[in-house]
């Protein structure tokens, strides 16, 4: 049977502009890939030779090590970045090495606030790029929000972050909660209450937004941004705190390394005199992204411990540390700004080729 | 303008500066990794091998503190650090005692009950020490004796060490009929190639005298 024009434009619309299929874009940046493994997980959790501490740290290292490298890979290669962010690009790096050096030598006392703190801005680093990217596949398939749409999905964004901060243990307001109030009774049921209302505000709150765009906007807001929202959802609400600190970070990796690739490929083929293949510069970028983070996670706190300090402030402080940076750099380097190379990337409409 | 271009200047240098110690640093830290690893440690026991490196060298002085400091900042790890602090303090403690600096060794031992107070073990060792210590000012009987109820309660009084814990912190209370009572219960449990020590106690407990290690 013929499909009548009106479904083929709205599975269109619902379907999204990808950047490269729709397979690579639901499957790594819209985290589907991730359905599959939580899954996984949550009826095998970390018992098999897949997944065990033995492999693990493969895990961290092509995704999550990489991921935080690749935002100063693509800080240092973006075309202009040091004349439009000397700062961030120069002044940075000296702040957080002093930073660091600071808390190794007072470690007893700043160490455990420092960690603490790169814990609670984590979940809001990775609901804040869900918005990111949710918006940024709106925009790209034509589907304009107004200021209460936008603020609605910001909230829906970030309820996974607020659940975290509420809830998770050396964290948010545990961390915050001095006085030790949380304790109480009245305190406990509170948290209790809020932990059984938070994923039925996150989880209905995306099927909300679809429909309210829907009726505002007259537009449908395509599938991937849902996709992001709940995948980042389904990270923080299912798994276990310990679990879903692994495994989001992991996964955020793997959607921010395809994104950035992208937005780097897309830079430099702009770039008039470039000579190189798309899969040359894929290939640079991952591969320097894989050796700076094993740089910075394996052979930087090695170099702290060599020079006397303690191996337990030299992982887990340069761990801190990298994070914090990654976050910073990241509110700097995504800007959409009219002249910026991002928009015009993002405002093609031609898909980028794998 | 001018200001702007020196103030530029003046991070550029700083900069450079930056990256020299940073890339100096890998290269340091890569030798490091290269001439000790075989294969990536999982992350969250990324500074375990130096942990234990320094535990087998007995430097307790600085292993204790980092243990310390991950359990209070790695929450990933912390049920695994707590173990491994309470063994960490209890080898230092039974060393302190063959040393004969008991007062440190209660410490040590102080510090692995903080971390792992339902250990059976920590418990029996502690109230040992607590109860039979060669120094008179050291001994608290009051608090040996709840901990070794609680290290003999949780072996359901079938274990013939922590009986023999629990009558020698009985008869340092004054306890000396329960005391009795408790030890000779501890000799029925132990083969009687291994009864010479308790029956000494024994002996002492029945003559109205705790015992005291020498």
């Amino acid at each position: 049977m013929l499909q009548q024009p009106g479904q083929v434009v709205l599975g269109r619309a619902l379907l999204g502009r990808n950047f490269v299929n729709p397979f690579f874009d639901y499957l790594l940046i819209g985290g589907g890939l991730s359905l599959f493994v939580v899954g996984f997980i949550l009826f095998n959790p970390l018992g098999s030779a897949f997944i065990s501490t033995e492999t693990l740290p493969y895990f961290f290292l092509l995704s999550n090590s990489a991921h935080f490298a690749a935002s100063t890979v693509r800080l240092y290669t973006k075309p202009g970045a040091y004349q439009s962010l000397p700062y961030v690009t120069m002044g940075l790096p000296v702040v957080v090495l002093a930073v660091l050096i600071g808390c190794m030598l007072q470690a007893d006392r700043l160490a455990p606030q420092l960690t603490s703190l790169y814990l609670t801005w984590s979940p809001f680093h990775y609901a804040a790029q869900s918005y990111g990217l949710a918006v940024m596949y709106c925009y790209r398939s034509g589907c304009t929000l107004g200021e209460q749409n936008k603020k609605m999905l910001w909230w829906v964004a970030m309820l996974p972050f607020v659940y975290n901060f509420f809830i998770a243990g050396n964290v948010g307001l545990h961390w915050l909660d001095f006085a030790d109030w949380l304790q109480y009774p009245v305190a406990q049921t509170c948290l209790r209450i809020f932990a059984f209302t938070m994923p039925i505000a996150a989880f209905g709150g995306i099927v909300f937004l679809f429909w309210r765009i829907a009726r505002t906007e007259k537009q449908v807001m395509p599938a991937i941004s849902g996709v992001i929202l709940f995948t980042n959802a389904i990270w923080w609400f299912l798994l276990p705190p310990l679990q879903a600190f692994v495994w989001a970070t992991i996964f955020h990796g793997i959607q921010y390394l395809a994104i950035v690739i992208i937005f780097h490929v897309r830079d430099q083929l702009a770039v008039p005199e470039n000579h190189h293949s798309r899969t040359y510069h894929i290939c640079w970028f991952y591969g320097a992204c894989i050796l700076l983070g094993y740089g910075l996670f394996h052979c930087f706190p090695r170099a702290f411990i060599f020079m006397g300090f303690g191996p337990v402030e030299s992982v887990l402080l340069v761990v801190a540390v990298i994070n914090i940076h990654h976050f910073i750099v990241d509110a700097f380097i995504w800007r959409l700004k009219k002249t910026d190379s991002n928009r015009k990337i993002v405002e093609s409409a031609s898909p980028v080729p794998a | 303008m001018d200001a702007g271009l020196n103030s530029h200047r003046s991070l550029r240098a700083i900069f450079a500066l930056t990256v020299l110690f940073f890339f100096f640093a890998i290269g340091l830290g890569l030798v490091q990794s290269l001439s000790s690893y075989h294969r990536l440690p999982p992350i969250n026991s990324h500074y375990m091998p130096e942990i234990t490196a320094l535990i087998e060298n007995e430097d307790y002085g600085r292993v204790i503190p980092q243990l310390e400091l991950a359990s209070s900042i790695d929450p990933a790890d912390t049920e695994k650090n707590k173990q491994l602090l309470t063994k960490v303090c209890s080898v230092a403690a039974q060393s302190l005692i063959e040393a004969g600096r008991f007062e440190d060794a209660i410490v040590q031992y102080d510090k692995a009950y903080a971390a792992n107070p339902n250990s059976t073990d920590v418990q029996n060792n502690l109230a040992w020490i607590l109860a039979t210590c060669p120094d008179k000012d050291l001994r608290d009987a009051p608090r040996a004796v709840t901990l070794a109820e609680q290290a003999a309660r949780s072996t359901n009084y079938a274990d013939a060490s922590t009986l023999d814990t629990l009558a020698a912190a009985y008869a340092e209370s004054g306890a000396f009929e329960k005391a009795v009572m408790t030890e000779r219960k501890a000799i029925e449990l132990t083969p009687a190639t291994s009864r010479s020590d308790l029956q000494r106690r024994l002996d002492l407990y029945l003559s109205g005298q705790p015992y005291h290690s020498s």
